[in-house]
This record gives structure tokens, sequence and C-alpha cells, in this order.
């Protein structure tokens, strides 16, 4: 699975960040700048949630 | 074909006309009168509970008004974040309905479009980041510990002139690095503007007057800083010294005394009212369910998601912007010049982002709502007023376990801007 942070979109909430630290990380402003990035199988869940909690819909989620 | 003004058509548009206008074919329900009707700021049933009606408007699911001038109603979670997301379409010079225009001009950042507003939103979401947040907690604990104290060992409290309103009043005085002791003047500047009267248009009046105080009051204290900067206090640099340090654009300009001023009663208005609204509404709920509140008391933990799910459940602001381009939503095509409201409450309850969206579920899995908005004009304050209201919760828990409402005394609630409490009477003993 994977995630991408649609930087454009990110308005620097910081939710991702609150609800799933060890997967989002943000800068000192809120804003994530991480990009894609592939998310280990006991992370999915919470990389979910993370994605989920953000109000502006601005992290994707894949599954090949 | 001669050009009619849009603002002109949008005003005397009647809903059967407005409905010519549709594209993509969406048969759109009829609105009935009531919606045509609505007065988005004073109507009584939306003062009483806004959410039957929201329900309704979001079956339409684009209401249209003919009063305040006209304006399309926006209710969906979808319909409301494709608004708020889009600034080159929907513009923030007008934020309500009719517009209105302060001689003193437009509110930086807030009522300021791209490229404008990226100057200072940059600025300003910087000087309240995570990071920031974090520093000040323990300074914002310090003063709700003070504002509970007196109410200790008594029986009853008053929650929103002892704790909700007071809190933001006296965290922002020291989040702005104002002189101490101003924060008791300026909350009277705003009790005046607030006590005494529902007429709107004394009110209308009575808070440009209030503006115009204080914006003397901070263009006077940003020109006292900038002759003489003063050291922080706890290393924690106010609002208002680090704007007076701030190097903006290109050409790393000061910023000018009258913008600072412009920027300082922005943040003070913003900042205040909001989160003492969300802090009553959030305890209205509380102490209506004793079973929610032992949650909390027992595992603090549980706070911040309790938060979340308050937030969605009661999404307290409702704002307008001016349609600048032709543009669709929701199915319905609307033109330059027209005018949308936004209701962030109503996303908060739209059955097709949550589940069961009128109960109140802690461990709710989706806990994304607009309560902070969305887009270019996401709330600068969204991390600092979370913190505000956590830290509130947690000290209210540990301090009051048994708190609850006084059936005898039910909470006074209103919506229109915000949805908000003016009155929630707890008892505080063991039931
Ligand atoms: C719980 C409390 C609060 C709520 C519910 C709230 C809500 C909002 C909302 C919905 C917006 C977007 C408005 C729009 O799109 O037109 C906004 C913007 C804003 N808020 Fe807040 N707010 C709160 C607290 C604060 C605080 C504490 C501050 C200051 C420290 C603040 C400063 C601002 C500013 C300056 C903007 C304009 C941002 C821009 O135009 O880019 N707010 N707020």
């Amino acid at each position: 699975m994977k995630v991408t942070v649609h930087a454009d979109r990110c308005m620097g909430h910081a939710m991702c960040n609150a609800v799933a630290p060890e997967v989002y990380e943000i800068d000192d402003d809120g804003y994530n700048v991480m990009g894609t990035v592939e998310i280990e199988p006991d992370k999915e869940a919470l990389a979910r949630q993370g994605a989920a909690a953000c109000p502006e819909r601005a992290i994707e989620v894949t599954t090949d | 074909m001669a050009e009619t003004d849009p603002r002109e058509a949008a005003g005397a548009t009647s809903w059967a006309v407005s409905a010519g206008a549709e594209t993509e074919g969406t048969a759109h329900a009829h609105c009935p009168a009531w919606v045509r009707d609505l007065n988005i700021w004073t109507d009584e049933g939306l003062h009483r509970d806004p959410y039957p009606q929201y329900a309704e408007l979001r079956s339409y699911p684009i209401g249209r008004s003919d009063r305040l001038g006209g304006y399309y109603v926006i209710s969906r979670y979808d319909d409301v974040l494709a608004v708020l997301q889009d600034a080159v379409n929907f513009s923030n010079e007008h934020l309500f309905v009719p517009p209105t225009r302060d001689p003193s001009g437009r509110r930086i950042p807030i009522e300021l479009d791209p490229p404008e507003h990226g100057l200072y939103k940059r600025m300003l979401a910087g000087f309240f980041s995570p990071q920031w947040t974090r520093r000040f907690e323990p300074t914002v604990r310090g003063i709700v510990r003070d504002l509970l104290a007196p109410h200790v060992g008594r029986s009853e409290l008053e929650f929103m002139s002892s704790v909700a309103v007071p809190l933001p009043f006296r965290a922002m005085a020291v989040a702005f690095g104002l002189p101490p002791g101003d924060a008791d003047l300026l909350r009277g500047w705003d009790d005046q503007m607030r006590s005494g009267t529902s007429d709107l248009d004394a009110r209308k009046r009575a808070s440009a007057s209030v503006r115009v105080k204080l914006l003397g009051y901070f263009a006077d204290l940003t020109a006292a800083r900038r002759a003489e900067p003063i050291a922080p206090a706890d290393g924690l640099v106010g609002m208002v010294d680090a704007l007076v340090a701030a190097r903006v654009g290109e050409d790393k300009r000061e910023l000018e005394l009258d913008e600072m001023a412009n920027i300082c009663v922005t943040m003070w208005n913003a900042s205040l009212h909001t989160t003492a609204n969300v802090l009553g509404n959030t305890m209205v709920h509380l102490a209506a369910r004793p079973d929610l509140r032992d949650r909390l008391v027992a595992d603090p933990s549980v706070i911040r998601e309790a938060l979340e799910e308050l937030m969605r459940y009661e999404s307290i602001v409702a704002q307008a912007r001016l349609v600048r381009g032709e543009v669709t939503v929701g199915g319905r095509a609307m033109r330059p010049g027209d005018h949308v409201v936004t209701l962030t409450g109503s996303a908060g309850r739209d059955a097709a982002v949550y589940e069961d969206p009128d109960s109140i579920d802690f461990d709710r899995p989706v806990k994304k709502h607009l309560m902070f908005g969305a887009g270019l004009h996401r709330c600068i304050g969204s991390h600092v007023a979370r913190m505000e209201l956590r830290v509130a919760l947690e000290e209210i828990h540990a301090t009051f376990p048994h708190y609850r409402a006084d059936p005898a005394r039910p909470s006074r609630r209103h919506t229109g801007l915000e949805r908000g409490t003016e009155s929630l009477h707890l008892l505080l003993g063991a039931a």
C-alpha cells in the first residue's frame, strides 16, 4: 500500500499527524511534505485513519 | 444582447428563473417557500435547532434564497469543500450576504484573494504553528486553572461567563503580547458591542464603532513596539512583536502600521467568540450525557477524539463567498456576481460522509470535519484553538467530575454566522 500526500491540497491542518504520527510527518508549520511513501503492512490501518482525517482529501491511498 | 449587471440579476432572480440556469440536466427538487424566504442569519428555526432544516437543504441539494440580496445555500460536505477549495471561482471579498464594505478596507487576511492573500497567510500561519502552540500550552493551562479555582467547592457554575468567554480573551492577550490589564479593556469594548440589543442594524453600528476603536488601539500598540521592542515573556514572542519584526514579500519590507493594525483586529475578532462558542457547545452536549462525561473523566486520553467528534457534530461557522467565474456546484450553474453561503455545520451532518451523523460517537472512524474551513482560508488559529479546548476539557474533567446541566435552567443557544451558546448552567456536586 502507498499513500500520496498532494502538496497542493495540503493546507496545514496537521490532522494526519495528530491521528497517525507514526505514518505522517509534518513540518514545523503543520504542512505535510512527504509526497508518496510505501506503507508497511502493520501500519496500513493507521495510514488509512490518517488519510480519513484530512478535511481537504489531500491524502490518496493506493493498493496494488 | 446587453449585459445585465450580474449582481442585480442575482438579487432579482426568482427561484423559477434561476432554475432555468441549470446545467447537467439534474432535476432539482423544487425549493419550498421557506428556503426562498430564508434569512440564514436570523431564522428562528435555525436558532432553536438548525439540523432538521440543514437535512432538508442537503436534499435539494443546493438551496436558493431570495432574501439578503439572493444567495445559494451550500450544505453538503462535498459541495462545501468544493467551494472552499476553489479560491479562483469563489472570492472572499464578500464574506456576508448582503455584502458589507467596511470603510477601513478589506480585512487581512480573510477578505483577500490570491495572490495578495498568500503574502500574509504564510507569515501568520507560522506564528500560530503546531510548534508554537506546544510552547504556549502551559500558559493556557495556568489560565484555565485560575478560572476554575474560585468555583471549587461550589454547587453551580454559569459556564459561558465564568470559563468559556474569559479563557480565549486571556489566552489571546498573552499570545498577542498585550500589556497586562489591556485584556479587560478590550473585553469591555467587546461586551459593549454585544450587549443590549437584538436589533441587527444597531449591532452593526456598534460593531463598526468598536472596530474603529480596536484599529486605533492596535495602531498605537504596534507603533509603540516598533519604537521600543520588548523582551518576550517566557521566551514566547507575542504576535504584535512578531508582526513588528516581520519582513514580507520579495523585497523583504516591513509591515505598515495600518496593515499591522488591520491584521491584529482580524485575528483578535476571529480568535475569541469562535473558541468560546465551541467550548460552550461542547460542554452543552457533555453536560447532557453523563455517560460521555464519565468516559472522559475515566480516560482523559479520549478527550482529543471527543473534541473532534463534537466539532463535527456542531461545526459552527457559516461563511459567504462571491462567485467570480462560471461554475457549477452540486449540479447548479452559478454566474459571476452570485453569492453562496456555505454551512460547515450541515457538512458535519452529511450522511454521505458520516454514518449515523446525528449521533455522538467518539469512536467514529472518520475524524475529518470542516469546522476550521478548508482551502486557502483554512483557519490560522486551528492549532491554538484545539489546544485551548483540549486543555480546558482536561482541567474541567479533573476538577469537576460530576458536572451536569441544571435541568431548571436550560442552556440558551443561537445560530447565525456562528452556532453558539449564550448560557450554560452547570451543577457541580455529585448527583
Ligand atoms: C474554535 C475556534 C475557531 C473556529 C471554529 C474557527 C473557524 C474558522 C473558519 C471556518 C475559518 C475559514 C473562514 C473562511 O473560509 O472564510 C477561519 C479562518 C481564520 N481564523 Fe479561525 N477559527 C477559530 C479560532 C481561531 C483563532 C484562535 C484564531 C487566531 C489565533 C483564528 C484566526 C483565523 C484567521 C486569521 C482566519 C483567516 C485565515 C485566512 O483568511 O487565510 N481562528 N477560522
